[in-house]
């Protein structure tokens, strides 16, 4: 064999081993959507790899015999506080942390590391005790300051990097111009970090979304509920419909998934403290 | 007057102050308060019922917890759930990472599909492997017997010695995009010079990925493995949905015990305090793990 055949058959295999693997990561996903689709023949062994009939009959119900509408709701209302708070307070951290050299960036940038080795099994104990003392318990608003508190750290980090990248001259011609300190932040600066502001923006929104620990402890009535908490609650007393926890985790997963891919790649650069290039 | 204000205000000293104060209010109140109360909680004898009053026991906790055995099953639990997890979540981003980097075709769509898993929520994750490893229509049994690792289907949640691996599998499936997305961008920082500078030598692959990758890798191996373990020491919502910590206290990792201490036993006090052990194993095994791998550089 000529070594040219050999490299091209080396390249063909490696392929074809890739697209295998592809496909074995991408089977609880498959799975997940074809339960969700499938209500005759879901109960049968062996398994149907590929649904006999396809039907909508878990969605509808879903929608119309489960609160999805109200998880959905709180959900929304959860993530977007968190978001809209956790982005407003990273903002100003994230930039005192990235503009200036004090003992007090210094110390906060300490603790951020820090705050990455604390359990929240040992913040959400004590957190109990507070919120049912201050009647934070059982309130949705509560629930997004505490979900607010955990992505604060890395999103104030993310905020320092993008702010990182915007040259200082920037604001230092806009006060030579005339402008204040604070004012050449938020008038020039801010709209030039406007897409890493997108991304600590969907950052802290998925947090919001995909939270369950802390929804799970923190809230108890089920007019309260948020989607990951209903979820856990389509066992019956006899059996799972699984093929509507199926649909319902569609449902709950599609605007995670969605936005968790445009911030991925900004992630590992947050997690990793610049230590690698995302 | 106003003037004088915004002076003070753009103050250099001043306003980097004014610029953390809402965040450091934030973590103040939601992190380090409760975390400051959590280490305090464990010299009391708090219960749920009666949060407001607990009695001042000094280290009654601690000796309690010294001689629990479920203290010491839970150890040897987290111990191995890190440590079995962070292996498996780093071989699976870095053969991963191999594949993904070089030429590929739809190079972009395999990897927006090798990343996915991360994508999910982890509740879902974890109800999508809980059906798949249904012990009557679970699909996992179902290949697992075709291909004859098994005879018969399996309760995988249910039997104590495979509830763990089960586990692994689930928090590797999920966690693996992270190594992949961190080990890639490692890769990609090695010159390609150097597998050049090899090939010339007449190194094979084996040898060129001793001798140039995983040295390249170096640095951020030291990264990924820290945060893989760390993060596998702290995770609640993966292993609280999946098991509960069960079957037979199996899977209950030292961050479950704390939650189960004083969500299911309602002993707020003595969770407290495994907790704090907890914070206590993290800040030590990271203070170890940076002192051996700066010294080891010194040594190189």
């Amino acid at each position: 064999m000529n070594p040219r055949t050999k490299t091209v058959l080396i390249s063909a295999t490696l392929f074809v081993l890739t697209l295998v693997f592809a496909g074995i990561v991408f089977f609880p996903y498959y799975w997940m959507i074809v339960s969700s689709l499938e209500a005759a023949s879901l109960f049968e062994w062996p398994p149907r790899l590929v649904p006999s009939s396809v039907t909508m009959e878990a969605y509808v119900k879903i929608f119309t015999e489960r609160d999805v509408f109200t998880w959905f709701k709180n959900t929304a209302f959860v993530a977007s506080t968190t978001s809209v708070f956790c982005t407003l307070v990273a903002i100003n951290g994230g930039y005192a942390l990235s503009r200036f050299r004090t003992h007090a960036t210094t110390a906060f940038s300490i603790f951020i590391l820090f705050s990455q080795l604390l359990p929240a099994t040992l913040i959400v104990v004590p957190l109990y005790v507070i919120f049912r003392q201050t009647g934070l318990y059982n309130s949705l608003i509560g629930l997004a300051i505490a979900d607010a508190a955990f992505v604060l750290p890395l999103a104030t980090w993310l905020m320092k990097g993008f702010f990182d990248r915007i040259p200082v001259e920037v604001e230092e011609q806009a006060m030579v111009d005339g402008c204040t300190r604070v004012g050449a932040f938020y008038r020039i600066v801010l709209p030039l970090a406007l897409p890493g502001l997108v991304v600590v923006v969907a950052m802290s929104f998925i947090t919001g979304w995909d939270e369950f620990f802390l929804a799970r402890t923190l809230i108890s009535s089920q007019s309260n509920w948020v989607f990951s908490v209903g979820l856990t609650s389509f066992e019956t007393q006899y059996s799972i419909a699984w093929d509507e926890m199926m649909a319902a985790a569609v449902v709950f997963a599609l605007p995670a998934v969605f936005f968790f891919l445009f911030v991925q790649r900004y992630l590992v650069s947050g997690l990793t403290s610049g230590a690698v290039k995302g | 007057m106003k003037r004088a204000f915004a002076r003070r205000f753009n103050h250099p000293e001043l306003l980097p102050l004014w610029l953390l104060t809402p965040a450091s209010v934030v973590l103040i109140v939601i992190l380090i308060w409760p975390i400051a109360q959590g280490i305090l909680l464990g010299f009391f004898n708090t219960r749920i019922l009666n949060y407001k009053a607990g009695r001042f026991i000094g280290l009654a906790n601690y000796d309690v917890l010294l001689s629990d055995p479920f203290f010491w099953n839970s150890l040897k639990v987290t111990v191995y759930y890190g440590v079995a997890s962070m292996s498996c979540t780093y071989l699976l981003g870095l053969s991963f990472a191999l594949l993904l980097n070089r030429s590929l075709p739809l190079r972009g769509i395999i990897r927006t599909i090798f990343i996915l898993p991360w994508a999910v929520p982890e509740v879902v994750a974890v109800l999508i492997f809980i059906w798949m490893l249904d012990a009557q229509y679970g699909v996992i049994n179902y290949f697992f017997v075709q291909a004859g690792f098994l005879d018969a289907p399996v309760a995988w949640l249910a039997e104590a010695d495979l509830a763990m691996p089960a586990l692994v599998l689930i928090t590797s499936w999920h966690q693996f995009p992270l190594a992949l997305l961190i080990l890639l961008a490692g890769l990609q920082t090695i010159p390609r010079e150097e597998y050049e500078a090899a090939m010339v030598d007449g190194a094979g692959a084996l040898s060129r990925f001793i001798h140039v990758t995983l040295p390249g890798l170096r640095s951020v191996n030291v990264i990924l493995i820290l945060i893989l373990i760390l993060n596998s020491f702290r995770r609640v919502t993966m292993i609280y949905a999946m098991t509960g910590g069960g079957p037979a206290r199996a899977t209950e990792t030292l961050s479950i015990l704390t939650y189960n201490t004083a969500f299911t036993y309602q002993k707020i006090g003595y969770a407290a305090a495994i907790g704090t052990v907890l914070l206590l194993i993290l800040l030590a095994f990271s203070l170890v793990y940076f002192f051996t791998i700066i010294q080891t550089r010194r040594g190189v």
